[in-house]
């Protein structure tokens, strides 16, 4: 079983390597062949004609295109995604800064979304068909048919601006951030706080970061309730299940300490699926909240027209996201050995 | 034509027969039945929009700067903008921008993956696997991501968001189509097909790619929904439609720098791509469930 799991792990592994490839070709045939021009887009807004001519060579747009792949790849391996135009730091350094905060807001987010996702969906499968899970599917529904930035709007407005329960954005009340600051350790601010047991600031992060994740929220946690759910539905179908109620366990044993875990599995994969969804999600609710991650860095870079800027977030959160996938699967693969087959 | 007597006749039966009870279900279940509803009356409100909008040049774009960021009132259903514009007006004649660019992403992804996806899965071998290599490639970038590149290196506007998300969204289909034609292409009717000489190229039109097409279409159903939602951030990013176009999305972009003062503003375009979403979803999922065999045993507990 091992060996299989052994093979299984390198067969994976090729197949991320070529897939990661791909993404590079894909992200160059982007930002070099289609039409558009990136040589114009890459000196930012009000080009001189100089600073095209600057631009093509400095890409080398004029050379033939295999050329400029070999330019682009070796540059890349380099971890050299050219320099931000709107905040002159390499793109790389931006990027990791913003990824680790965007990071931070995702895993709360999927904290909230699992814990009341499966609550939720036990619930509703557990009282199939009658007014509970209409509720709950309802519910459900409404999460994954949200907008993020919209959802990220309308607490906001309720939650900071009407109740004033919450801070209406950013990462850290400026004053805790002056006399209680967080020294970056791993950019988890949740974490690097609490290393240095800097209460203050941990709390004051808590406090900043529950609309934003709340939002995000919204998605993962219908996903997870519709999951669940049909899971246990199938689950509560099973021959063992009937033994249990024939032995007379009370249904809650039952229903949290059998079925559940017989439906966790399938949890993971949908948490993977929108995974991706709430990387771009956090995108979106960042704007709202000024949350310093990538989704406010690619806005910025947007509205600057930093064309290095984005194409480097979206090649980086690509092969971030390859590489999540492939731990997943290896992940699941030592769960499951079925998978390895 | 042997062969289409012998197969056609009885598929087609057993296809109306599942669509039977698919809507049989769909009654039973009050749920999927709100969802129709709710679509019907989009649908209607795209139709019908120039006639329902109580101020259809401001819809268009025209200002009317006496009447800035108003709340909600009986002249003004949703408000106004920063620009005086009635927002429900405006949200009206954005249902049809919706509808129309999501429907466009989701149709062309279809046309261009489905048949991808099922000459895939007929040849399989090499031209199989090259097909769904490249397709592995697009479906690794998270979805709203490479939509994200393409747009800003093309420019924003309405087109180039539409061609965007295209292009992040058919290897779906094609995945889908391509395992829907692997588990067809050595059924007896295909095989006799072949046998009897039919061409393959012909095999894949006749045979194959309806064989892909019911769950297809489920899945454009729920993916409507996802589509309308694409469109909708693309446009709050900036790259999707630009002003004065009635858009929703554009709409809450506007109104994210107003809407703390003035709550109506963003509040009114996100319900209408919410109400709508939730349409398509409840629609979508009642589908899915109606033909789920796993589903539709008893429960015990």
């Amino acid at each position: 079983m091992v060996k299989g799991l052994g093979q299984y792990v390198v067969r994976r592994v090729a197949h991320a390597i070529v897939v990661i490839l791909g993404v590079i070709l894909i992200t160059f045939i982007v930002s070099h062949v289609i039409p558009g021009n990136p040589a114009a887009l890459w000196v930012g807004a009000h080009p001189t004609a100089q600073q095209i001519q600057a631009a093509k060579e400095t890409l080398g747009l004029d050379k033939p295109l295999p050329v400029q792949f070999y330019i682009y790849i070796t540059n890349l391996l380099r971890g050299d995604l050219g320099v931000s135009i709107r905040t002159h730091n390499p793109v790389l350094s931006d990027v990791a800064v913003g990824l680790a905060a965007t990071l931070e807001l995702i895993i709360v987010a999927f904290i909230m979304a699992v814990t009341a996702g499966i609550l939720l969906g036990v619930y509703s499968a557990a009282h199939r068909d009658r007014v509970p899970d209409h509720f709950g599917r309802v519910v459900a529904i409404f999460g994954v048919s949200m907008a993020p930035f919209w959802l990220a709007m309308i607490l906001q407005l309720v939650f900071s601006q009407a109740l004033g329960l919450f801070p209406l954005g950013g990462r850290l009340t400026t004053s805790v951030s002056i006399i209680y600051p967080v020294r970056p350790i791993t950019g988890f601010n949740l974490i690097d706080s609490l290393i240095e047991g800097n209460f203050i600031a941990f709390t004051d992060t808590l406090w900043h970061i529950f609309l934003p994740a709340l939002a995000l929220a919204a998605y993962p946690f219908g996903l997870t309730v519709r999951m669940i759910r049909t899971m246990m539905i199938e689950v509560l179908q099973e021959n063992y299940t009937r033994s249990a109620l024939a032995w007379g366990l009370p249904s809650r044993m039952i229903l949290f300490k059998y079925a559940l875990r017989n439906a966790v599995s399938s949890t993971v994969i949908a948490l993977g699926m929108s995974f991706a969804y709430a990387l771009t999600g956090a995108f979106l609710d960042e704007i709202i909240f000024v949350w310093p991650g990538l989704g406010t860095y690619t806005a910025l870079s947007i509205l600057a027209l930093d064309y290095p800027a984005i194409m480097g977030t979206v090649i980086v959160v690509a092969i971030f996201y390859v590489t999540i996938n492939l731990l997943v699967d290896i992940f699941q693969a030592f769960l499951d050995p079925r998978v390895t087959l | 034509m042997i062969e289409q007597q012998a197969t056609a006749g009885p598929l087609r039966q057993q296809r109306f027969r599942d669509i039977r009870i698919i809507l049989r279900l769909m009654v039973r279940n009050p749920l999927s039945l709100a969802g129709l509803v709710i679509i019907v009356i989009f649908v209607l409100v795209a139709i019908a929009g120039p006639y329902l909008a109580p101020f259809p040049r401001e819809a268009e774009g025209a200002p009317d700067l006496m009447h800035q960021l108003l709340p909600p009132s009986f002249q003004y259903l949703f408000g106004t903008d920063e620009l005086g514009r009635d927002i429900f007006s405006r949200i009206i004649f954005g249902t049809r921008i919706s509808l129309a660019t999501s429907a466009a992403v989701v149709a062309s992804a279809i046309a261009l993956g489905m048949p991808l996806g099922a000459v895939a899965g007929y040849y399989g071998e090499r031209l199989g696997a090259i097909i769904m290599r490249i397709t592995d490639m697009f479906l690794a970038f998270p979805p709203l991501l490479l939509a994200l590149a393409v747009a800003a290196t093309l420019g924003g506007s309405m087109l180039n968001a539409v061609l965007a998300l295209i292009v992040t969204w058919w290897p779906w289909y094609t995945r889908l189509a391509y395992s829907q034609a692997l588990a067809t292409r050595n059924l007896p009717y295909v095989e006799a097909a072949r046998a009897i000489g039919v061409g393959d190229p012909v095999i894949v039109a006749r045979h194959i790619l309806p064989a892909t097409l019911a769950p297809i279409l489920i899945q454009a159903t729920l993916d409507l929904g996802s589509a309308i939602i694409a469109v909708a951030s693309l446009s709050f990013l900036g790259l999707g439609a630009q002003p004065p176009t009635p858009d929703w999305g554009l709409m809450i972009n506007t109104g994210k720098t107003y809407f703390l003062q003035h709550w109506w503003y963003a509040t009114f375009p996100g319900l209408a791509i919410l109400t709508l979403v939730v349409g398509f979803n409840l629609l979508g999922d009642a589908i899915r469930e109606a033909i789920d065999p796993k589903l539709s045993r008893r429960r015990l507990i």
